[in-house]
């Protein structure tokens, strides 16, 4: 049974789909989803629901924004009949009456236990009433006290939705926090930021105004001046890394320094630890040979640093998600808050659970650079791998505790009426890579359990069938973590 | 030997019950003494008279005893050994007469007994006798019992079975005397449906007499310390207010104060201080009766067509009579963890990965919690559930072809309402609860895809048919949606 990788949209976790041998005669392409117009001639398929293909000698055609031209002349193809529906969420059999059953969906309770945390900042113990300003986000006491993020007055706006609170960040304010100290582990450490990106209008690109969501920056270069890491928006370009710097419209979350057991840089990130030789101008070519052939290239351009992985992120707009049984064909159900107000309704609200995590392994020992750790820097954005990247370091590299943090909507702040709202923050460690990944899934879990109600868009369990009706999770309009698909 | 005490009067005693005192012997000396204690036979003033007594039999009414718990009447002397510097003791009880010859010849009065101690030193000298006379004071009246202690409930969920003929809980009550000196003969419990106990249903517990002519008609010498008494209430309610308060009452009907119930789910409850003391405010603790939650674990890392209707039929001991719960929650997990999710899958798009469909041959019942309703939960823990995909658009020709079928359900739920005939205003209705954590995977059955015909226009050769896709498995990609 041949399996096929469908896109790059990192839609879900595995985006693939198995199809039968059975039946099958002819080579069968999978449409892919979410990319530009296809032509006929990778894209005949049988499988999309209102793909069409173009009469015998014609010689383009249009349909549904795609152009389709023919595979040869003369050739005919003609789809033959129409595509069945998914299963439905319940078939009504009953015994006694002809209606369908009452359903009720919540995600399942979760907790984790917080011994591992260096820092927790969290919404869930909101106590202040929806309007509430403030300028503060303390971490949770019992793990480290005093730590808190400061930003101008009232930059934060206590806001609540479907009986959660949370807070509003101010477009045109950031919070941080200046040279806080710790110990760096030199075990498995890993961050999780959960917020959300809105705006009043559907709005299909969040971040061109908002790409710089997470940022650190530290000092281990001495007398060096650097830039710092900001984690939402930031590619390696090719050709003369100074130049490009942190890009818009790429979503890219990761290679924070606070994940890494040695500190690194953006100066080291970018030009590789100062013991190593390296040609910027080539920089990129040879993370790409690095890549292609998984070994460091001789001469001086040796050991260099992998520039990172970089994944478009989808925006999945929980205003989608039909939330009332007399409309489930609601195409976009608006995210409504409060903030001590009347109700304010927002067309687009994308919640994004951020996972970083950061680990040393030695390198392989056929490897030249066994000289070095190497550092395996990961981003998860919504379950789905973003970002991961291997760095070359020097176990005695020098490395800072002094960290500055800073989150803010963007670079570009108070535009386009983006608005941003946060959730949970926290930083934790583990004694090895094996029991980080366990913390990490119970993390991630809890936190879905702690968001569900802005998660389902509804204070108690969500109703999905009536006696007469059924509230549809159609694919494209449910959030990732639900990972349940049926019309 | 110092006498501190040579004459005592004991408590007033109500006719057929007792009082006892104890006395303490201090041997102060510098050796061992042995006490010999002897009791004279009961003497009585005017008020009993042969004439007045039954068959003209008088008896004696004043014993002494080693213990509370034990008494021949016939004993007459006690023997203690008492080292230097330690102590000794034994009891005098007190039993009024009661046989009277008419009812009209019992009276109170006086009864009297002496007590003589002789002590005599292992080294041989003796010391002068010492004299107790002994006064019981027998009353005719019965005293207002007092309050009651330890009250509590035991909610019974024991008789609701299948098997049993009693479909309904129950309720057993707990309590005890806590005080001395209280005189009673039985107890009456009221049971409200309301805190203001309008129209209680009233029961009367009554103390057994004894039959050990030793002994007080009711109780011991020590009143009735440390007993316990219980009382069951059968063929009540679920879901009702229930409160219970309970008094003491005499031989004349009197009751004592009210002690208030507490409620507990369980047997032999550590009681509080409160309850354990009788202090419990009006009107105690609604002790209603809720349903409970049947709550089951499966395992297992792949599953097709799970039926959960047979599951907690067997679960529930091949029975459907589930009136003793309110609902039921079974967990779904992988046997092994490292597996990562379990596969759950549907054999046929008529087939649910998730089945809850009653059988027409056996009756289903169940009771309902709050809002009136039968939770049936479904907790899901690393299990991904798919749905049957549905059959490919079948091509024979440009006209001929058979329509692609829809894929199958994730969960295929009857609609199940049932009528209790002991509760025929109300239907009964189960209602689903599905709980997923983020790991676990819900994919419907995809629907069967479109076939393809593929002409050669320029050879006019014969059509090549492309019958649609068969997905065995999960698609999400092309679920239809609106």
């Amino acid at each position: 049974m041949p399996e096929y990788k469908i896109g790059n949209i990192n839609y879900l976790s595995e985006d693939k789909a198995v199809i039968s041998d059975e039946n099958i005669t002819t080579a069968i392409d999978i449409y892919k989803i979410d990319q530009p117009p296809q032509s006929t001639n990778n894209s005949t398929s049988n499988q999309a629901a209102s793909t069409k293909v173009p009469q015998a000698n014609s010689t383009t055609t249009s349909e549904n924004g795609q152009t389709l031209t023919p595979l040869s002349q003369g050739i005919k193809i003609e789809t033959i009949g129409s595509d069945g529906d998914s299963g439905k969420l319940t078939i009504k059999t009953s015994l006694t009456s002809n209606n369908l059953p009452n359903i009720y969906f919540n995600i399942r309770e979760n907790s984790f236990d917080s011994k591992n945390l260096y820092f927790r900042f969290k919404t869930s113990d909101i106590a202040s009433s929806a309007g509430t300003q403030t300028d503060t986000w303390s971490s949770d006491t019992n793990l480290l006290s005093g730590l808190s993020l400061t930003g101008d007055t009232n930059c934060l706006k206590v806001t609540q939705a479907y009986g959660q609170k949370f807070y509003e960040l101010i477009s045109t304010k950031s919070i941080s926090k200046s040279n806080f100290s710790f110990s760096l582990p030199q075990t498995p450490t890993y961050a999780f930021l959960v917020y959300a990106l809105a705006h009043a209008n559907v709005k299909t690109n969040l971040y061109s105004s908002s790409n710089q969501i997470h940022k650190f920056q530290a000092y281990s270069d001495i007398g060096v001046t650097v830039t710092p890491i900001y984690n939402n928006s930031y590619t390696a370009a090719s050709g003369n890394k100074f130049s490009g710097g942190p890009e818009q419209n790429y979503s890219v979350f990761s290679l924070s320094p606070l994940l890494s057991s040695q500190f690194i840089s953006p100066y080291q990130q970018v030009n590789g630890l100062n013991t190593v030789n390296i040609n910027n101008s080539t920089f990129a070519n040879n993370f790409s040979q690095w890549k292609q052939y998984n070994t460091v290239q001789s001469g001086t351009n040796n050991r260099t640093n992998s520039a990172p992985d970089f994944t478009s992120n989808k925006i999945f707009n929980l205003c989608n998600t039909p939330n009332s049984l007399s409309s489930p064909t609601a195409t976009n159900t608006p995210f409504i808050i409060n903030q001590g107000g009347s109700d304010i309704p927002l067309s687009t609200f994308s919640l994004f659970f951020i996972e970083m995590y950061s680990y040393l392994e030695l390198p392989a020992f056929n490897q030249q650079s066994n000289d070095y750790n190497i550092l395996n820097v990961v981003t998860k954005v919504n379950g789905s791998t973003s970002y991961s990247t291997r760095i070359f370091i020097k176990p005695d590299i020098n490395f800072s505790n002094n960290i500055n943090c800073n989150i803010s909507i963007g670079n570009n702040p108070g535009s386009d009426g983006i608005r941003m709202f946060l959730f949970d923050y926290l930083y934790g460690t583990s004694r090895d890579v094996s029991s980080m990944n366990q913390d990490r899934n119970l993390i991630l879990e809890s936190l879905g359990y702690n968001n569900r109600k802005v998660l389902l868009k509804s204070s108690t369990d969500l109703q999905m069938t009536n006696a007469t009706s059924s509230l549809r999770f159609p694919a494209y309009l449910s959030h990732p973590f639900l990972n349940m698909y049926f019309s | 030997m110092s006498t501190y005490l040579t004459g005592v009067s004991l408590s007033q005693v109500p006719t057929g019950f007792g009082g006892y005192t104890g006395v303490v012997i201090q041997n102060s000396g510098n050796f061992p003494v042995q006490y010999t204690i002897n009791i004279s036979s009961t003497t009585f003033d005017a008020s009993v008279t042969p004439t007045k007594a039954a068959d003209g039999l008088l008896y004696d009414t004043i014993f002494i005893s080693d213990s509370l718990d034990y008494l021949d009447p016939n004993q007459k002397q006690i023997t203690k050994v008492i080292n230097c510097n330690e102590s000794g003791s034994f009891y005098i009880l007190h039993s009024p007469f009661r046989t009277f010859n008419l009812s009209s010849d019992r009276s109170e009065g006086a009864e009297y007994a002496a007590i003589t101690i002789n002590s005599q030193s292992n080294i041989g000298d003796s010391d002068s006798d010492l004299i107790i006379n002994v006064t019981g004071n027998r009353i005719t009246g019965f005293p207002i019992p007092k309050k009651l202690g330890e009250f509590y409930a035991v909610k019974d969920y024991s008789n609701i079975d299948a098997l049993s003929t009693t479909k309904s809980p129950s309720l057993t009550f707990y309590w005890s005397c806590i005080n001395n000196l209280d005189y009673f003969t039985g107890f009456k419990l009221e049971l409200s449906t309301n805190s203001s106990f309008t129209s209680p249903t009233t029961d009367y517990l009554y103390v057994k007499e004894n039959s050990d002519g030793g002994f007080p008609l009711y109780g011991g010498y020590d009143g009735f310390n440390n007993e316990t008494y219980s009382l069951k209430k059968t063929n009540l309610s679920f879901n009702q207010d229930y409160y219970a308060r309970i008094q003491a009452v005499n031989v004349t009907g009197g009751t004592g104060e009210y002690a208030y119930a507490t409620g507990y789910n369980y047997d032999y409850p550590i009681l509080d201080d409160t309850t354990f003391s009788g202090n419990h405010p009006s009107p105690g603790e609604n002790l209603k009766i809720t349903p409970t939650i049947l709550y089951l674990n499966y395992l297992s890392n792949a599953e097709t067509d799970f039926d959960l209707f047979d599951y907690v039929y067997q679960q529930n001991g091949n029975s459907a009579d589930f009136r003793k719960y309110s609902g039921i929650n079974v967990k779904f997990s992988p046997t092994d963890n490292s597996i990562g999710n379990a596969t759950y899958k549907a054999s046929s798009t008529s087939k649910g990965v998730i089945n809850f469909i009653p059988r027409d041959n056996i009756q289903m019942a169940f009771n309902t919690g709050d809002g009136g309703i039968f939770r049936l939960e479904l907790e899901f823990e690393n299990i991904g559930l798919y749905g049957y995909g549905g059959q490919g658009v079948d091509v024979k020709n440009i006209t001929n072809y058979s329509e692609a079928t829809n894929g199958g359900p994730i969960f295929k739920f009857d609609d199940v309402k049932y009528n209790d005939t002991s509760d025929s205003s109300n239907t009964r209705t189960i209602q689903y609860y599905i709980y997923k954590d983020l790991d676990s995977i819900f994919y419907a059955g995809i629907g069967g895809g479109k076939g393809l015909l593929l002409t050669d226009e320029t050879n006019k050769g014969f059509p090549i048919p492309i019958n649609g896709t068969k997905i065995e498995t999960i698609n999400y990609i092309n679920l239809k949606n609106p």
